[in-house]
Order: C-alpha cells, then structure tokens, then sequence
C-alpha cells in the first residue's frame, strides 16, 4: 500500500470517529459535570451502590441507559476513580456503558433476533459482572481515595457550576486519552488494506471470533454502530460469535480506554484485566454460536459491515485529498455538525477558563457566592430546594422518559420513511442511469438506513411488517446491494439491470405497507 | 498512577507490540480485482424467478429417478439438495414477483411445513422427497398459478 493512501486513508478513519463522536462525547461530558457537581463524590459513590453488591447490576443497567460511546465514557470513568468507586465497578461500567442504549437495543430487537439480543445483553451483564468480581477480588487495594470536593450550591449556581464543569470536562487530561482512542482508530486505517475484513467474519470460520477480537479492541464503534452492524451480520449469515466480540470489544473497549487503565492501575494488573476479558469474551462467543444462529438465512460469501475499520482506499488510488474531503462530507449528519460545532465550542470555552484560571477561582467563587435572601415580597418566588432523592428520581425517570421520546424522534412515522424513500429511489433513477457513480455511492447507503428504520418505527408503533412486507423488504435490499456492487465495479449496464430491478422492488414493497 | 520516566518510556513498545499483533492479523494478500468479481451473490443453483423455480421443481417431482443436476452446478449439489433448497427459497422468490399476498402466504406455509418436517425426519433420497403428497401439491398448484400468471402477463405484453 502507498505511503500517501495509509496516511488519508487513516486521516479519513479519524475523521470519521471524530464526526461519528460528536454526539455522544457531548453527554459524556454533561454526564461527568452532573456527577460532580449535583451529585457530588458522595452522591455518585452511592449510586452505583456504595460498597454493596448492588454495585455491579447497578453500574450495569446505569450503563445500559446512558446515551455514552467508548470516548464518552472515559471523563466519567474519571469522576467515578475521583468518587471512590472500586475499579472493578468502574470497569464494569466503562464496558457497559458503549454497549447499548435504548435506542439501539430498539433497532437490535426488531432487526436481529429478539431472543439474540437479549442473550447479548445477558452476556454482556455475565461479561461485566465476572470482570468485576474477579478485578475487585485480584486487586483490592486499587481503589482511589475519595478527592475532597465542596458542596455544590442549589440554584443557578448550581447550573453555572454544571456548564463550567462540563467545559472543564471537556479541556481536561480525559481530551488526551480520547485523541489516544482516536489514534487507535488510525492505527487501524494504516495496518488494514480496504476490503481485507470483507471474508473476517464467515460463518464456518473458526478463526473469526479471533480475528475479531484483535480488530475490534483498536477499534471505535458508536453504540448504534455497533448494533447496525451486528444486525447486517445477523442478515447476511455471518458469526454469531463474531458479532458478540465485536459488540463487547469493539464498542466497550479502544486504545485510550486501555492507556487509562495502564496509568491508574499499572501494568500487571490492565495485562491481566484485558487477557481475561478477552478469554472470557471469546469463551462465551464460542458458546453462544450455534444455538443462535439464525435459521433459513443465507450465509453470504462476503461482507461489506468491516469495510469503515479498514483503510478505504485501494492501495493505487489517486485523488486522495478530493476523495477524503468527499467521505467526511458524506459522513456528516444534521445531529452530528450540531454536537460538532457544540464540542468544539465547549471545548474552547475550557481551554480559554484554563488559560485564564489556572487556579480554578472561577469555580471556587460561584459555589461560595452568597445566595439571593428572600425578601418577604417574593415568598410566592421562593426557591424551593429538593431533596437529592427527588433530583435522582427526577433524573433517573427523565432519562427513561428521554430514551422513549429519542426512539420515537430516531425512528419517524412510517409514512415520512416512505416518501422519505420514495425520494431517495427517484434520485437513483437518474443517477443509475447516467452512471453516476459518486451520487449512488452516497444514496445507496441511505436507503439501506430508512430501509432498516422503517422496520423499527413498524415496531415501535404497534404495527410490526407481516412476513409479506418483510420479505418485499428483503427483495428490494438485495436489489440495492447488487447495485452498490455494480457502483462498486463501474459496470453500467448492470447497474441499469439492479436499479430496474430495485425500482420495481420498491414498488412492490410500497404497496405491500400501503396501510401502514 | 504511573507517574515516572521509565514506566512512560515503555509506552511506544507497548504500542508497537499491538501494532505487531494488528498486522499478523492481515490476510495474506490484499483482495484482488478478479476476486472481487467473483463474488457470488447466490448459491449456482439458485433459480433467480418463482417461475424457473416451478419448472424445475415440475421437472423434478415428474422424473425424479433420473433426475440429474443440471451440468453448471458443483457436484456437492445432488438433485435431492437442489429439490429441498428449492422448495426453502420459494417464499423469497414468491415475494420477488408480482404474486399477491394469499398466494404468497400459502407458498410461504406450505414452504415452512415442509421444511421443518425435512429437517426433523431427513428424507434420504430424491424419490422419497417428492412423494410426500404435501410436496406434490404444493408444486403442482404452483405450476398452475405461474402458468396464470405468465399467460396474464403475455395478454398485458401484447395488448394494444
């Protein structure tokens, strides 16, 4: 491979994280801010269950409803060691965390096997619960002492005290250990010429649950990335035991993560944690392989979900700056250039209270400012401070009550999805047939997400696709995978052939949900 | 905490180490273009159309003594997988068509029911297959529809 294809090539693979990222690292940071300044080292010691066993399944389901990727999770990882929380609870939920939220337990349920994925989830929980249980039993001694804190006020001060704190999250050494993971993803971009994973995860392959596990622990996967992914894999017949190490080790582990692992509890300890980890993943893969996998699905030869972990030029490509600027623009979605410009403007809003207040008497003076007394005439104003349970009540139902509303907001009606599709089909007619190329390669995609969407809004309505929409659905899939291939091979006349054949697949599966 | 010099001085082999674990995990050579091309998409013999799939499974059921693999396919496909395989795709290749859903749904039912019953008893040859009167009926009423269905099509191609 070219020197100049391995450095775009991972530029691009960096690039992408980041974008992909952006999200995600926002509630990461919001997350650790309210850890330390609502709850503070007492509060976030007791939630994830004091010194009790709760610890564990707490930090588990805690995990299973924050809205965190494996970047994310890292400053909060951080306020739970300041809060001192044993390590084998931090790890437990440092794993879990990036592995589902609701919404991607949503789109997993609908689109993989319900019963896969609940198994995953279990695995994930026996996953966690043994690591946790065995880094608490092998190093005890490894627990942080509790870093003293002040109380923070109620009131605006308390809000202020939560912006700032986020800022500071966000310009803060967690910034190192994510641009580290970022690295890992680039790493990866260099080592892995395009398309070398595309036969990696072969149902009959013995080696692929290995293979996988070397990938993914360098890797990045977004929680929904992950589950996209380990759907397609579901589809298209690939391994079972593949798909779970992907999900524990591709989205709960990355190189930043595991630098900080080394340097708050050395060495010895992270080399054991990950070797059993990782035997332990592989262990349950391994054994979950058989009696999931699905029945009367195809095994197909090859796979295209692996490609965004290789680098995405062939080895003689020219062009590489266009081509780059070109994938990252394509890769941005709305959701993603908001969280972008929102991190980025987080971030330097940190960097400049760093530079300017070294000694952090910014923090210090809005905790300890004075409150507003109330005067006789504003008793109908007056402030009325809750208790912490009711805030964590609050805070705990409202997350729920917000992953209910994401899922809905994620997933639009289906009659939106439709003509949303309808659209994107009426733009590839024209591009098929003028062959181009670079139009299909950015509809193709899309597609293929509103396809997969509108199976899960179905769902989530109370208006599951019956066996005749579903395999219209699968028929017109297929059809828009030959096409990406024809793309792919710069053959004309059979992209004509898969787009015809797609438009009148489409057809048909529109009037196969046209009482939806 | 790792804090000194020479515990971060270790970091680069570290990473190097990871990197050379990373590259034994390449294949052996990069995907060629001619491999790339010969991506199968489907099994050989997969029939591509409910239609051809009815004829063949006419064939089938009609001669199935002498019933020998067409010549393209690999020879690890028997007639008698070719029939069973057959009979497991017909309810994607029903959808794949302008089938409606009341046909769709007995070929799919039917389709099932006699896959499972194959899986759980494993019929040892062609001869037995075809002679489970489920079978017969099925393929027998589906050469009938595709028959309507082709005629219906051939009157819509040549109306003026």
């Amino acid at each position: 491979m070219d020197i100049s294809v391995m450095l775009w090539g991972s530029l691009v693979r960096m690039g992408q994280t980041l974008i992909a990222a952006g999200p995600t690292l926002l509630v990461g940071w919001l997350v650790a801010a309210i850890f330390e300044r609502i709850l503070g080292r007492d509060g976030t010691y007791r939630l994830f269950g004091g010194s009790s066993w709760r610890q564990l399944p707490q930090a588990w389901l805690l995990g299973m409803l924050l809205p965190v990727c494996s970047l994310g999770v890292i400053p909060v990882m951080i306020q739970m060691r300041r809060s001192g929380i044993s390590g084998g609870t931090i790890l437990a939920f440092g794993l879990t965390a990036p592995l589902f939220n609701p919404i991607s337990v949503m789109y997993g349920l609908t689109l993989s096997d319900p019963v896969a994925i609940f198994v995953f989830c279990m695995g994930s929980l026996t996953v966690i619960t043994v690591m946790g249980l065995l880094w608490d039993w092998l190093f005890p001694g490894s627990t942080a002492p509790i870093e003293p804190l002040p109380a923070t006020p109620y009131g605006i001060r308390r809000i202020g005290a939560v912006a700032m704190s986020m800022c500071q999250q966000a310009f803060s050494v967690s910034t190192l250990y994510i641009v580290i993971a970022v690295a890992g993803v680039g790493l990866l971009g260099i080592a892995l010429p395009a398309g070398c994973l595309q036969r990696a995860a072969g149902q009959s392959d013995p080696l692929a649950p290995v293979t996988m596990a070397g990938i993914s622990t360098l890797a990045y996967i977004t929680p929904m990335m992950a589950i996209v992914q380990i759907a397609s894999m579901f589809q298209h017949g690939n391994s079972i035991a593949a798909s779970f190490t992907l999900l524990v080790l591709g989205a709960g582990v990355n190189l930043g993560m595991l630098v900080w692992i080394v340097r708050n509890y050395r060495w010895r300890p992270t080399l054991i944690w990950i070797s059993c980890l990782v035997l332990l993943v592989l262990g349950l893969s391994y054994g979950m392989d058989s009696p999931l996998r699905p029945k009367g699905v195809e095994q197909a030869d090859h796979t295209h979900a692996f490609d965004v972990y290789c680098n995405p030029f062939p080895g003689d490509a020219t062009g590489l700056m266009q081509s780059s600027g070109r994938i990252l623009y394509e890769s941005l979605h709305p959701e993603e250039i908001v969280a972008g410009f929102a991190c980025l403007f987080i971030l330097a809003c940190g960097g400049f209270i760093a530079w300017l207040d070294p000694k952090n008497a910014w923090m210090n003076a809005l905790i300890t400012m004075p409150a507003k007394v109330d005067t006789p005439n504003d008793s109908r104003l007056k402030d009325v401070v809750l208790p912490p349970a009711v805030i964590a009540g609050v805070s705990f139902f409202g997350l729920v009550l917000a992953s209910v509303v994401a899922c809905f907001l994620y997933y639009p009606p289906v009659k939106e999805i439709r003509q949303e599709m309808h659209a994107i089909e009426a733009e590839m007619v024209g591009a098929y047939n003028r062959g181009n190329w670079e139009n299909l390669e950015y509809w193709i995609p899309i597609q293929e997400d509103w396809s997969n969407k509108l199976v899960v809004s179905a769902y989530l309505r109370g208006q599951p696709l019956d066996r005749f929409s579903k395999l219209k659905l699968q028929v017109y899939m297929k059809k828009l995978e030959l096409l990406e291939h024809a793309v792919e091979d710069r053959d004309l006349e059979e992209a004509k052939e898969f787009g015809r054949q797609g438009a009148v697949a489409f057809q048909r599966f529109k009037s196969a949900i046209a009482n939806l | 905490m790792i804090g000194s010099l020479s515990k971060a001085r270790t970091l680069p082999r570290w990473l190097v180490v990871f990197l050379c674990c990373l590259l034994g995990c390449q294949p052996a050579s990069d995907v060629s273009e001619e491999e790339h091309e010969s991506h199968e998409h489907f099994p050989p013999h997969w029939p591509h159309t409910i239609f051809k799939a009815s004829d063949r499974l006419s064939e089938l059921i009609a001669n199935p003594a002498d019933a020998s693999p067409p010549t393209a396919l690999p020879s690890q496909i028997t007639p008698q997988q070719e029939f069973i395989d057959l009979v497991g795709w017909l309810p994607i290749l029903a959808a794949d068509s302008d089938l409606d859903r009341a046909t769709f749904d007995r070929i799919d039912s039917a389709s099932s029911k006699l896959q499972s019953r194959w899986q759980t008893s494993q019929p040892k040859d062609l001869p037995t297959l075809v002679n489970d009167p489920d079978a017969r009926e099925i393929i027998t009423w589906l050469a009938d529809i595709c028959h309507q269905e082709r005629s219906r099509a051939e009157q819509h191609f040549n109306s003026p």
